[in-house]
C-alpha cells in the first residue's frame, strides 16, 4: 500500500530561464537560487537581462502561485544579493546588488497580490489590460441608474448590494477563468491559453468599474 | 575588517555598542558610565560640559543646558511650538539656533557633540581609531531629520554606514540573542519619539512588514501634560494668568522637573505629593495615581492608532502576533504596559533592557555591514510615502509607504498644457493626496522638451532608493532622450552653498568645544 497523495491546489513550478554562466567570470554558475543571483565563485550579483517578474523567481507564467516557495526564494536571494552583503564592495558591483534586489522586491511584492500578478502576467503575453471593452447589458443598467440613486440617501445602500453582487459574479468568473488559463498553460495549449486571457481582461475591465462605482456608493453613504 | 559600532543617539540619552565575540556589548563613555545623557550645559567658567555633567544643570538653571534636541532637529523658525522648551532661540533662524552662553547652537550641532563624545569614549575603550558608524533614528523620522542626523555624525568625525530605525534596531537585538522567530510588533516609545513597527523573523532574516510612528510624542509628552496641569491650578491658586507662568521659564522648567520626578514615583508608589515653591508662593497638592494616569494617559492615544494602522498594513490581526516587545525608558511605566496590552490584546514582553536594546541592535547591524556577520539580515521598508506633484498640486506615490527598499520605481509622465517645453519636477513626502501638506524634498526641472500638444509628451520619471534611505531622483524625456536627475539631499529651505558653510562654521565649533 502507497501511504501517499497528491498536494492538491500545489502549483507545480516549471523550468524558467536558468542562468548557465555568470556574466562576470564566465564560470558556470550554481543551480540552487541563491546561485543563480550571486556568483559563488567571483561574488558579483548577476546582471538583469530583461526578465519578467515570473522568471526571475522561476517560476511558471500562472495565476496560482506558491506562497511559500516565493518566500523561501525571496529569502534565500536576498541572504546573498542584498546590498547590505556588498557594504564594503566596490561601487560597479554594489550598483549590480542595488538594482538586481531593487528588481526582485518588485517582483515580489506583486506577485504576492492577485491584482499585481494578473497585471504582470498579462504584460508578459504583451497583452495591454486598458483595451476597450463593450459594456455587458447587466451593467449598462447599473451605470444608467446610478444617476438617478445619487439624488436619493435611502435608495443607495440598497444598490450598492447590487453592484456587490455583481462584483462577487465577475471576481468568480475571474477565478474560473485563471483556473483553466492555468491548465492550459501547463498542457502549453498557448493559442486556447490566450483566449482565455482575452476573456479575462473584459472581465478585469468590468470589475475595476464596478470597483470604482462602489466606492463612490461608499463615499455617499459615509 | 575594520570595527563598526552602533550608536543609539536618543531624546534623553545617547550611547554605543560593538560587536564582540559574537555579542554586542555595551561601551563605557569617558565617564565610566553606560549611557549618555545627552545633554550640553555651560559650567560656571564657561566650560562646555556634556552627559552626566551636564545633566547636572537641567531644570536648575534651565538658561544653561540644552537637552531634548532630538525634537528640533527638522525644525526651523515658527516651525514648532517653541514655548513647549524653556530654551533661548535666536529669533528668525532656520535652522533653529538655541543660546548657551556666549554661543548658539543648532540642534544638529548640538547632536554632533553627543556624537563626538561617543566617538572619543568607544576609542578610549577600543584603543584604536574607529569612525564608522550605523546610527539609530525613529523609524518615522522623515528624509530632513534624517539627514540631519547624518550631518551631525559628518560634524562628529563619523562615516554614517546606515541610519538604522529603532525598532528594528531593537527587534534585532532581541532576535539574534534569543534566537526566536516568528511575527513580532515593537512598540518603542522614546523620551520624545514613538514608533511601532511589524516584523517577521525567520532562518536569520528580519524583514520588516510595517512600521509608523510619530515624531514629536514621546514621554517627555507626560511630563508637559502633567507640568501644564499643574501651572494650571497654580494660576488659579495664584489667581495668576496661565500664559503668563508658562512664558516664566524658570518656572515652568522647575514644574517640569517635579512633573519627571512624580512620573518616576508613580512606578513605586501609588500617591505622591507634588510641592513647588516660586517667589514665595506655594503650591502643595496630593496627587493618587489613578488621578495623574487619568490626565496624561490620553497623551498616548495617538500611538494606538499607530498601532493598528500597522496591524492593518501588515494585514495582520493582533492575535496573529508571537510576541510584542517593548523599548525605551517610558515603556517601564505600569500605565503604558497597560496601554499597550490593551491595543494588542496580549502581555507585552518587558524583559528587553529598555534603553540598551537599540544600541545593541546597532551593533549587529555594524557587524552585518562590515561583513563580519553573514548569518544574519536585515531587509527593511519605506517609513513615508514618496511622490511626485502633479497639476492641481495632487501627489501622485510612486513609492508607497511599507515599500521594500532598494527600491526603483518609474512611471511615465506627460505635459498638461499645448506647446510646454520644460516641467518642475517637486518630490515630496508624506501621507497626504495634497502636495502642500507633505514635506517638500527636493525640486528641479526637465527643460528642452519638443513643443506639441498636451498629452503628447512622455516623461519618465524614476526614483530610486537604496538601502540606506537616500533617494535619487531623475527624469527623462523618451522622445529627445533628453534626462536630470538629482539625489535628494538636505535643504531646510537652504542652498547647497548654505549648508556647506554650515556644516564648516559647525565643525569648528564643534571641535574648539572641550
Amino acid at each position: 500500500m502507497f501511504l501517499i497523495i497528491r498536494m492538491q491546489n500545489e502549483p507545480v513550478v516549471a523550468e524558467t530561464v536558468f542562468l548557465l554562466s555568470c556574466w562576470e567570470c564566465f564560470e558556470p554558475l550554481g543551480t540552487s537560487f541563491g546561485d543563480q543571483q550571486v556568483c559563488s565563485r567571483c561574488k558579483v550579483p548577476q546582471v538583469l537581462r530583461g526578465e519578467s517578474y515570473f522568471a526571475i523567481f522561476q517560476v511558471a507564467l500562472r495565476f496560482r502561485q506558491n506562497a511559500e516557495v516565493l518566500e523561501s526564494r525571496f529569502y534565500e536571494a536576498s541572504r546573498v544579493l542584498h546590498p547590505d552583503r556588498f557594504s564594503q564592495a566596490e561601487e560597479r558591483v554594489r550598483k549590480l546588488s542595488l538594482e538586481r534586489m531593487s528588481f526582485l522586491n518588485t517582483a515580489y511584492e506583486a506577485l504576492r497580490h492577485p491584482e499585481t500578478l494578473r497585471e504582470a502576467l498579462l504584460e508578459c503575453w504583451g497583452l495591454k489590460a486598458d483595451a476597450d471593452v463593450q459594456m455587458q447589458p447587466e451593467i449598462q443598467v447599473l451605470a444608467e441608474e446610478w444617476f438617478e440613486v445619487q439624488s436619493d440617501q435611502a435608495l443607495i445602500a440598497p444598490f450598492y448590494d447590487r453592484v456587490k453582487q455583481v462584483a462577487d459574479q465577475i471576481g468568480s468568473e475571474m477565478k474560473t477563468l485563471e483556473e483553466s488559463y492555468d491548465r492550459s498553460e501547463e498542457a502549453e495549449n498557448f493559442k486556447e491559453s490566450q483566449v482565455i486571457l482575452k476573456k479575462l481582461m473584459v472581465q478585469m475591465q468590468l470589475d475595476r468599474y464596478l470597483r470604482a462605482l462602489m466606492q463612490q456608493c461608499f463615499k455617499k453613504m459615509a | 575588517m575594520s570595527t563598526v559600532v552602533g550608536i543609539d543617539l536618543g531624546t534623553t540619552h545617547s550611547l554605543v555598542a560593538v560587536m564582540r565575540e559574537g555579542k554586542p556589548e555595551v561601551l563605557l563613555t569617558r565617564e565610566g558610565k553606560r549611557l549618555l545623557p545627552s545633554v550640553l550645559a555651560i559650567g560656571e567658567d564657561d566650560e562646555l560640559q556634556i552627559g552626566y555633567a551636564a545633566r547636572n544643570w537641567k531644570y536648575r538653571y534651565a538658561k544653561r543646558c540644552l537637552y531634548s534636541v532630538k525634537r528640533l532637529l527638522d525644525c526651523g523658525w515658527g516651525e514648532q511650538d517653541l514655548g513647549l522648551f524653556p530654551f533661548d532661540f535666536v529669533p528668525g533662524e532656520t535652522p533653529l539656533r538655541m543660546r548657551l552662553g556666549k554661543e548658539s547652537y543648532s540642534a544638529v550641532e548640538v547632536s554632533a557633540f553627543f556624537l563626538r563624545e561617543l566617538r572619543l569614549s568607544a576609542e578610549a575603550v577600543l584603543g584604536e581609531k574607529v569612525h564608522q558608524a550605523v546610527i539609530t533614528v525613529p523609524a518615522y523620522f522623515n528624509d530632513a531629520q534624517r539627514q540631519a542626523t547624518r550631518m551631525a555624525g559628518r560634524l562628529a568625525g563619523w562615516d554614517v554606514l546606515r541610519l538604522l530605525n529603532e525598532p528594528t534596531s531593537a527587534a534585532l537585538a532581541y532576535g539574534v540573542d534569543r534566537k526566536k522567530e516568528g511575527l513580532i510588533a515593537v512598540y518603542d516609545l522614546g523620551g520624545g519619539t514613538f514608533d511601532v513597527s511589524i516584523l517577521k523573523l525567520r532562518e536569520g532574516i528580519f524583514e520588516v512588514l510595517a512600521t509608523h510612528g510619530n515624531t514629536h510624542l514621546g514621554g517627555d509628552d507626560l511630563d508637559r501634560v502633567f507640568a501644564f496641569k499643574v501651572l494650571e491650578e497654580m494660576g488659579s491658586l495664584w489667581n495668576e494668568d496661565f500664559s503668563r507662568l508658562l512664558s516664566d521659564t524658570k518656572l515652568y522648567a522647575q514644574v517640569l522637573e517635579a512633573s519627571e520626578a512624580a512620573k518616576i514615583s508613580f512606578s513605586e508608589q501609588s500617591e505622591v505629593v507634588v510641592s513647588i515653591e516660586h517667589e514665595g508662593r506655594f503650591y502643595e497638592k496630593l496627587w493618587t495615581q489613578e488621578a495623574w494616569e487619568a490626565l496624561v494617559l490620553p497623551a498616548l492615544e495617538p500611538t494606538r492608532l499607530s498601532c493598528l494602522q500597522a496591524l492593518k498594513d501588515a494585514n495582520l490581526k493582533p492575535s496573529e502576533l508571537s510576541e510584542v516587545l517593548l523599548v525605551g525608558g517610558p515603556t517601564r511605566l505600569a500605565c503604558v504596559r497597560r496601554f499597550v496590552e490593551e491595543i494588542f490584546e496580549r502581555v507585552p514582553n518587558a524583559s528587553l533592557h529598555p534603553d540598551e536594546v537599540v544600541a545593541q541592535g546597532a551593533a549587529i547591524q555594524g557587524s552585518i555591514l562590515s561583513g563580519q556577520n553573514q548569518d544574519f539580515l536585515l531587509l527593511d521598508v519605506v517609513p513615508l510615502s514618496l511622490g511626485l506633484e502633479t497639476y492641481g498640486g495632487l501627489v501622485a506615490s510612486l513609492i508607497p509607504r511599507n515599500t521594500r527598499i532598494p527600491a526603483m520605481v518609474r512611471e511615465v509622465f506627460t505635459t498638461f498644457a499645448d506647446q510646454q517645453t520644460g516641467v518642475d519636477l517637486h518630490v515630496v513626502q508624506g501621507e497626504s493626496s495634497e502636495a502642500k501638506s507633505n514635506r517638500s524634498l527636493a525640486r528641479f526641472e526637465l527643460k528642452g522638451l519638443r513643443p506639441g500638444p498636451s498629452g503628447s509628451q512622455r516623461i519618465e520619471v524614476s526614483f530610486l532608493m537604496d538601502a540606506d534611505g537616500i533617494l535619487q531622483v531623475s527624469a527623462c524625456d523618451l522622445q529627445t532622450g533628453k534626462a536630470e536627475s538629482m539625489e535628494v539631499k538636505p535643504s531646510f529651505g537652504l542652498t547647497q552653498e548654505k549648508i556647506e558653510e554650515l556644516l564648516l562654521a559647525g565643525l569648528q565649533s564643534v571641535s574648539s568645544g572641550k
